[in-house]
């Protein structure tokens, strides 16, 4: 039965789904958000999936080959490590790790980054204006060299890497934040709102934020890739996630001592890190190139 | 994608050009080697220390010593000292020095004669003499004071010139062997008075001047130590100029660098890579050495004061599996911490078995079903150990089998020994390869009450009844009667379990082929006396 | 142009001035004592309290900031906890060292980033286009550390070419002066000097090129999306409409406006090529801050912990500095735009 329509009603996109229209026509760009999420459902349902646990050693089976290699076994889908750790295990629960905490450090500092970005970006006073040069200047100091100091500072350990890159990654959310917001302020459609005796709270959920939203989401893939990077750098580096922890970056960061007898060892988690990364860096990318055709149109 | 980087990276290398050229090298690498080692050095003086890296980097090559002690004709031959007697039922020992032996003359001091027995007694009153004035310089003598030596030795007497006395409160038959190992060696008396002067005595120990084949020429922490060969040596020396140590800790870097041709010689090398990688330039070479790797508890925290706890944990390590995946064979099991080689060794009945059921039983016994302890593993790779850290992770999880979790601690290398000397730790992958040949020296270094205070008894494990076996050990020379008490000694380490002998390893070095004459002595650091370097071209054939 | 100097200057010297207040706060948020943190000298030397007196340890932390801060400008900065070198002198060749892999690097990418940024978008969604920016994608997205193991078992391994640590072999005999490798086998006495040199040369390629690969798929990315969006500008057609050349048209207008565009990203640039510093020192043993830090943390070294983030903070501060005064000096309007919102 058709449905009948009283009156006419022009259909208004938000600027998301303008967004995410243009984004959807991009091939390359679908197939990395695919593979991105195809991670992430992986990361989430690994501890079902993973057919060992990540530190069970079989002694009959030290650093077996991937099973497409004729010496490699069936069991071992990507071989063994040199203590007889299931590799395809380690790098599933790896990911729990790798890309599973990065997300979760993401989630907590885009929440509390982009709430003070939004007060900092409404609330206009004169002292902060002159202030904001100075936080700019500041905020210039990579995350990786922040997430240092604080791990100088408190010690190695899991609880102390997650911190760190908590608290390193929440500085650039602010500044994306109030830049975002404070550029929309000043549009027409936000004095128009404003003139109209919207309270400031009503402004910032429902007339700007939908308005900033893209260049927010673009915002947490480049923060997601960086907080993978930034947990990978300091594992291999011997500063992150301690061994026997399957990171990716500390089980690359051991394979070093084994290239020879086992070089999957450490071609695999590479392959697992940068193809993650890639996905996340082509939606981030897709996602500033749909945003910029949505502005030019 | 790699081929294209390979590409810039070829546009680069013409640019560089010329690396591959087929010219002979020029002179400053044709007569230097390059000795990759794996960490940096405390100090320049031995007595100091008990480190391994810190003895390789020093004591064969600064210094020598009285006497050494030849590993192939097993027995002590003349060094410093020409020759030797024992005087007054061998509590008085003479020796008679060498003459003509020049010290180092570098930047920094200039010697105006040669060594007297002068520089003996002052080398030996440092750690001996508690009123001399360089005791309290650098410290404590844990090598000393864990051996004993500095309550064997009475006094050092200098007779005359060339003539210098050593005073034993008692007859020690280990006595000669302790004085052979690297830590007793020689130091200049001038060169000390001299620093005293300019009000530097520190300096003794950083800039160091010795009588050893080579001279210290510059140290740059985590980069390299230069050496240069001592002119005026006073018996056969090197046939190199130049001897740099590159430090490079990480062992997987070090065996890439003897591949390229960055290292000449290389401690701890990844064996089975290096097989894998097949290169005929290189050779690996290998020794029997005395040494032992365990697993020490500290046994001054709870719960590791209770044998029954301590013998549990030891039932549920499975050691084959760590000989197989860690040494890669390569090691044997030790059952004590003997080395079968020791003619003082005695495995009967003392062998701990792989047993998770009765580890379990053990536990449950002692009233801890469930326990949280924390692994301490050491950062660098040993003779013993090439890889502590994995080793831990192997035993963590056959601890978790017996419901046992732990927890793997590691820092660098310095502070981890700072650190387990204050008994921070709960349990601690160590080892100990000895200094001598005398079975003793497995023992009071590693597990007397002395040693307890010095920090090389890594249990902190005192225990009355065991010293006395240690000390009436010593106490006599017949061989037999020794043996028996060793014996006994085993038995009641055995029972108390202070600590899990885990492997007796054998000891590796890889070289460029182009190299010899540079010595593992079974005994001690690496020797660099006799080092030569063949040319280029005779390699080749 | 006086108004924005002066507005950019006093910007950097209150960030500098906050840096330094933070730097003094780590002294008491490290563990341990602050005055031991400072100076590298143990609650229980000799000179303790000498030190004590000198930094005002009794006195408050106001007084104490202020000594910190007459020290920190006179060139003391304590001495190092683990082997009692003073910091500052060490942290200077460690500094050098950096800043030549850091310099070089920058200049391979931007050598090679740039024109290839401008040839993809002059070949805009053209098969070339497609290929250099997948390039530019996955040399962006390997991670820096994985990629220098590949390329060191690649080139120094299998092929040779290259040795993989350090600076150069220590048997030249080279010893520091400047920090900088090249300038110190300049200043050395060698009479191997021209072999050091090539030997120089040789360990500085892997690291310069690893270290440069990210930055430079930056830049490309960033060029070509400036110089595609130029060449739709109003301005590019009226130029083309003149009868200019094609490549008139992008060397005279195109390029000159998109760089001006890329360089307000630069800053993002330099922290990338910072923190892959950081990681590719390590991995080749270079003797700069990078590898210094980490070092630094493992050995819990605060004076030198300390003194290697006061060196990267800085540089990167003065780096910015540099880039907007240069980039005020060179394009006016960017005074006006910014002096407005000010």
């Amino acid at each position: 039965m058709p449905q009948i329509n009283l009156y006419h009603h022009d259909e208004t996109p938000s600027p998301l789904q303008l967004v995410w229209k243009s984004y959807r026509a991009r091939f390359l760009s679908m197939a990395a958000l695919y593979v991105l999420l195809a991670m992430i459902l992986v990361v989430i349902l690994s501890p079902l999936l993973a057919p060992f646990n990540t530190s069970a050693q079989f002694s009959d089976a030290i650093a077996l080959p991937p099973s497409w290699v004729e010496s490699g076994n069936m069991k071992y889908l990507f071989g063994t490590d040199d203590l007889g750790r299931d590799m395809l295990s380690r790098l599933l629960i790896g990911g729990l790790y790798s890309l599973g905490l990065p997300i979760l450090m993401v989630a907590v500092s885009s929440l509390i980054g982009m709430s003070i970005g939004a007060l900092a970006g409404i609330d206009r006073t004169i002292k902060y204006q002159s202030l904001s040069r100075l936080f700019d200047t500041l905020l210039s100091i990579p995350s990786f060299l922040m997430a240092l100091i604080i791990i100088a500072i408190l010690g190695t350990g899991f609880n102390n890497v997650a911190f760190a890159i908590t608290l390193s990654l929440i500085p650039q959310f602010i500044f994306v934040t109030r830049n975002a917001v404070h550029e929309e302020w000043h549009k027409d459609y936000v004095t128009a709102s404003r003139l109209n005796g919207c309270s400031k709270a009503y402004l910032l959920y429902r007339v700007i934020l939908p308005n900033v939203t893209p260049t927010l989401v673009m915002q947490l893939t480049v923060s997601l890739s960086v907080a993978i990077m930034d947990i990978a750098a300091l594992s291999f580096l011997g500063l992150g996630i301690q061994a026997p922890t399957p990171e990716w970056g500390s089980m690359l960061a051991r394979s070093l001592d084994e290239v020879y007898l086992s070089p999957w060892s450490m071609v695999l988690p590479g392959v697992t890190l940068f193809i993650t990364i890639m996905a996340i860096n082509i939606v981030g990318d897709s996602l500033r190139r749909a945003l910029k055709e949505r502005v030019n149109s | 994608m790699i081929k294209a980087y390979a590409n810039v990276a070829v546009i680069a290398a013409a640019l560089v050009s010329g690396c591959q050229s087929e010219e002979p090298e020029p002179a400053p690498l044709a007569d230097g080697i390059i000795y990759c080692s794996e960490g940096n050095p405390d100090t320049f003086n031995p007595q100091l220390i008990t480190s391994g890296t810190t003895v390789d980097a020093t004591a064969a090559q600064l210094y020598d010593r009285l006497i050494d002690y030849d590993a192939k004709q097993q027995k002590f031959v003349p060094a410093l000292a020409k020759r030797w007697e024992t005087l007054d039922n061998g509590t008085r020992y003479r020796f008679y020095l060498r003459e003509g032996v020049q010290f180092h003359k570098t930047d920094y001091f200039e010697p105006t004669r040669e060594l007297t027995a002068e520089d003996v007694q002052f080398s030996f009153n440092r750690w001996l003499d508690e009123t001399s004035l360089y005791h309290h310089v650098g410290g404590s003598y844990p090598f000393f004071s864990a051996t004993g030596l500095d309550q064997l030795i009475n006094k050092v007497v200098k007779i005359d010139e060339m003539t210098v006395d050593i005073v034993l409160n008692n007859a020690d038959s280990s006595f000669l062997a302790n004085l052979a190992t690297d830590f007793a060696i020689v130091l200049s008396a001038e060169y000390a008075q001299k620093l005293l002067v300019a009000e530097r005595p520190e300096q003794i120990d950083s800039l160091p001047i010795g009588t050893g084949p080579y001279r210290f020429e510059s140290y740059r922490k985590d980069i390299l130590i230069r050496y240069s060969r001592h002119p005026d040596y006073w018996r056969e020396g090197p046939g190199i100029k130049h001897l740099v140590y590159s430090i490079t800790p990480n062992a997987n870097k070090r065996m890439l660098k003897l591949v390229t041709g960055e290292c000449d010689i290389i401690p701890y090398p990844l064996v089975s890579e290096l097989k894998a990688l097949n290169r005929e330039q290189l050779m690996v070479t290998n020794e029997v050495s005395p040494n032992v790797s365990f697993w020490a508890f500290n046994t001054q925290k709870e719960p590791f004061d209770d044998p029954l706890v301590r013998q549990a944990l030891s039932h549920a390590i499975n050691r084959e599996a760590i000989i197989q995946t860690i040494y890669y064979g390569n090691a044997e099991l030790a059952q004590s911490i003997l080395p079968p080689t020791s003619w003082a060794y005695d495995d009967r009945g003392i062998q701990y078995q792989y047993d998770p059921e009765k580890a379990r039983r053990l536990l449950q016994e002692a009233d801890h079903s469930s326990l949280d302890i924390t692994i301490w593993a050491m950062p660098v790779q040993r003779v013993y150990n090439p890889n502590a850290r994995r080793m831990a992770e192997l035993m963590q999880s056959d601890l978790a089998q017996i419901g046992v979790s732990a927890r793997i601690v590691s820092y660098e290398w310095n502070t981890f020994r700072r650190r387990l000397s204050r008994g921070e730790h709960d349990t601690v992958l160590i080892g100990w390869y000895a200094d001598n040949a005398d079975p003793d020296n497995f023992f009071r270094p590693l597990l007397s009450c002395a040693a307890v205070a010095t920090g090389g008894n890594r249990a902190n494990w005192c225990h009355t009844g065991f010293d006395q076996l240690l000390y009436s050990a010593i106490a006599t020379t017949n061989p037999e009667e020794r043996k028996a008490l060793y014996r006994s000694a085993q038995h009641l380490l055995n029972q108390q379990q202070p600590l899990l002998p885990i492997a007796h390893s054998k000891r590796f070095q890889a070289q460029q082929k182009s190299i010899s004459g540079v010595e593992l002595p079974p005994y001690g650091g690496i020797n660099f006396r006799l080092a030569t370097k063949k040319p280029v071209q005779e390699q080749s054939q | 142009m006086t108004r924005y100097l002066v507005g950019r200057l006093s910007v950097f010297i209150i960030a500098v001035f906050l840096l330094t207040v933070f730097s003094f706060s780590l002294n008491y948020l490290f563990p341990g004592d602050p005055i031991t943190n400072m100076t590298g000298v143990r609650t229980f030397q000799n000179n303790y309290s000498l030190v004590m007196e000198l930094r005002a340890g009794d006195e408050n932390i106001a007084a104490q900031y202020l000594h910190y801060l007459r020290h920190l400008f006179a060139g003391d900065w304590g001495l190092s906890l683990s082997n009692s070198t003073p910091v500052f002198a060490d942290g200077l060749q460690h500094f050098m060292a950096s800043m030549e892999l850091i310099i070089l690097a920058l200049l391979v990418a931007v050598i090679f980033g740039l024109p290839l940024g401008v040839f993809a978008a002059t070949r805009f969604r053209q098969r070339s286009d497609k290929a250099v920016i997948s390039l530019a994608m996955m040399g962006y997205s390997i991670p820096v550390f994985w990629l220098a193991q590949l390329l060191i078992l690649l080139f120094a391994i299998k092929l040779g070419w290259f040795p993989i640590t350090g600076q150069i072999n220590p048997l030249y005999g080279v010893e520091p002066q400047t920090g900088s490798i090249l300038i110190d086998v300049f200043l050395s006495q060698s009479e191997y000097k021209a072999e050091a040199l090539q030997d120089a040369l040789n360990h500085i390629v892997l690291p310069v090129l690893i270290l440069a690969i990210m930055p430079m798929m930056l830049l490309l990315r960033l060029m070509r999306n400036a110089t595609q969006e130029m060449l739709q500008k109003p301005f590019v057609k009226a130029a083309r409409a003149r009868g200019l050349s094609e490549w008139r048209v992008l060397v005279k207008h195109a390029i000159p406006n998109a760089v001006q565009s890329v360089l307000q990203q630069t800053t993002l640039l330099f922290s990338l090529l910072l923190t892959n510093s950081i990681v590719v020192e390590s991995i080749f043993n270079w003797p700069g801050m990078g590898n210094w830090l980490i070092r630094s943390i493992f050995e819990r070294d605060y004076p030198i912990i300390q003194a290697a983030v006061l060196m990267f903070a800085f540089v990167i501060l003065l780096f910015n500095l540099l880039v907007e005064l240069y980039h005020g000096w060179r394009f006016p309007i960017v005074r006006h735009e910014q002096n407005a919102t000010d």
